[in-house]
């Protein structure tokens, strides 16, 4: 084999794009040829370095923004529509409904002890999910598609629940840690904000009845449900939430 | 990538591949362009465009769909705005004869890779390469796509992809060379 076909096929090599014959050719010459054997630690050593080392450029914040709002006003006719659509004023207020005898009932026989730090933590969790813009490891609005990525990634299978037509599109998931464990971090957006939903079992807590606490402008809503405990983080104002806690509560049982 | 996005209605997925791919989309940017403000405007051309031709994405691959509409808009205001060459540079290498066989073997194989390299140090023997060379390294390394990606993102068949990243990475060694960065 020559080593001047072997400069472009070496970096198929190391890019893992050979086919079998080619991987083989390719490594019986890397034996033989010290030459080749050195150009191929060479790259695999620049591979590292820029991996390592080379400046990385992600979308300025505000860049990000405006290329949202100019996609919305865009959007007129399927953007807008989406998140108010016909009848939901109507599904809406009857959860809504539901929700108002449920609270004025407020039933919860344990809260956790260490509420407040769980509730810090939650909204750490989220804060640090924007400003690092690690927002998801799986994006999509499928939840056919981000549910199954949970699966061997956690040891419990979060519920997932496209809200799109109700106005809270889903963004995505990512694995989190919080409380001490890997837990299931869902994203949704309503309009220009982000809402999460943070998934971790726990079968000692039961808050049949969503509480919601307000801390550093943000609102949480939590609650449990089948051993899962469900944290929600959003700015979105109060009553929205409220909706959205609804309809997330309210799709699960529906199914 | 590819699976991610597929089976989407139009309306739910164009906020979900321009949002998820933004990042990548001014990374590839700032990269062609070399400027921030340039890079910007990129992709705000680029979403406008996309917004356009949404409805001819069938789903599939948002991502190379997205960094498509990205790449062209780039080598549209390059071929306006800068000298550079925007086609793959006549390469010595290639055309003499065999300067990096075995015949030629001191110069490749003299070539080490300075670890002690900043970012800055790369960063500029990165912005130096030449257009077609530097966008296959950015989409490869920075990236993480395959060869058919790259080849579907630049239009070039994958073996030129394979060819052109061979032709970065010797220029990168080059570069960041321990004994020529002493000199």
């Amino acid at each position: 084999m020559d080593c001047v076909r072997e400069s472009a096929l070496l970096g198929g090599y190391i890019d893992n794009e050979l086919d079998a014959l080619h991987v083989e050719e390719i490594e019986a010459h890397l034996r033989d040829c010290v030459f080749c054997r050195t150009q191929y630690e060479q790259v695999l050593r620049l591979q590292s370095l820029v991996k390592e080392r080379a400046p990385r450029y992600a979308a300025p914040a505000h860049l990000r923004s405006k290329i949202l709002a100019s996609v919305r006003t865009a959007q007129p006719g399927s953007r807008a529509r989406a998140w108010i659509p016909a009848g939901w004023f109507q599904f809406g207020g009857a959860l809504a409904a539901a929700v108002l005898l449920s609270s004025a009932i407020t039933y919860y026989s344990i809260l956790p002890s260490n509420t407040d730090r769980i509730v810090d933590e939650v909204v750490d969790t989220h804060v640090r999910a924007l400003i690092t813009n690690h927002l998801t490891d799986i994006a999509s609005s499928d939840q056919h598609t981000v549910k199954p990525w949970f699966n061997g990634k956690l040891d419990f299978s979060p519920p997932v629940t496209d809200l799109e037509a109700q106005g809270f599109p889903l963004v995505g998931g990512r694995i989190d840690y919080v409380n001490g464990r890997p837990i299931a971090a869902l994203l949704y957006r309503h309009r220009q904000h982000w809402v999460s939903v943070f998934i971790w079992p726990d079968q000692h807590v039961v808050i049949s009845a969503p509480r919601s606490f307000s801390k550093r402008g943000y609102d949480i809503t939590q609650w449990s449900a089948d051993e899962l405990f469900f944290s929600v983080v959003s700015d979105i104002a109060p009553k929205e939430q409220d909706e959205f806690v609804a309809l997330l509560r309210g799709d699960k049982s529906l199914q | 990538m590819g699976e991610l996005v597929e089976d989407r209605t139009a309306s739910a997925g164009f906020e979900a591949v321009v949002l998820s791919h933004l990042d990548a989309a001014y990374s590839l940017a700032r990269w062609l362009t070399r400027d921030d403000h340039a890079a910007e405007d990129m992709v705000q051309e680029a979403v406008v465009r996309a917004l356009r031709f949404f409805g001819g994405f069938r789903g599939g691959d948002g991502k190379a769909w997205f960094l498509t509409i990205v790449r062209n808009v780039c080598f549209n205001w390059l071929k306006l705005r800068s000298t550079e060459t925007l086609h793959d540079p006549f390469d010595e290498d290639i055309h003499s004869p065999d300067t990096d066989g075995p015949a030629g073997q001191t110069e490749g194989a003299a070539t080490s890779v300075d670890s002690s390299a900043t970012a800055e140090q790369i960063g500029a023997a990165l912005e130096n390469l030449p257009a077609v060379y530097r966008e296959a390294f950015v989409l490869k390394e920075l990236e993480g796509l395959s060869y058919k990606e790259i080849a579907l993102i630049t239009k070039v068949p994958m073996g030129t992809v394979m060819s052109r990243l061979a032709r970065a990475r010797k220029q990168l060694r080059k570069r960041l060379d321990q004994k020529s960065k002493e000199s």
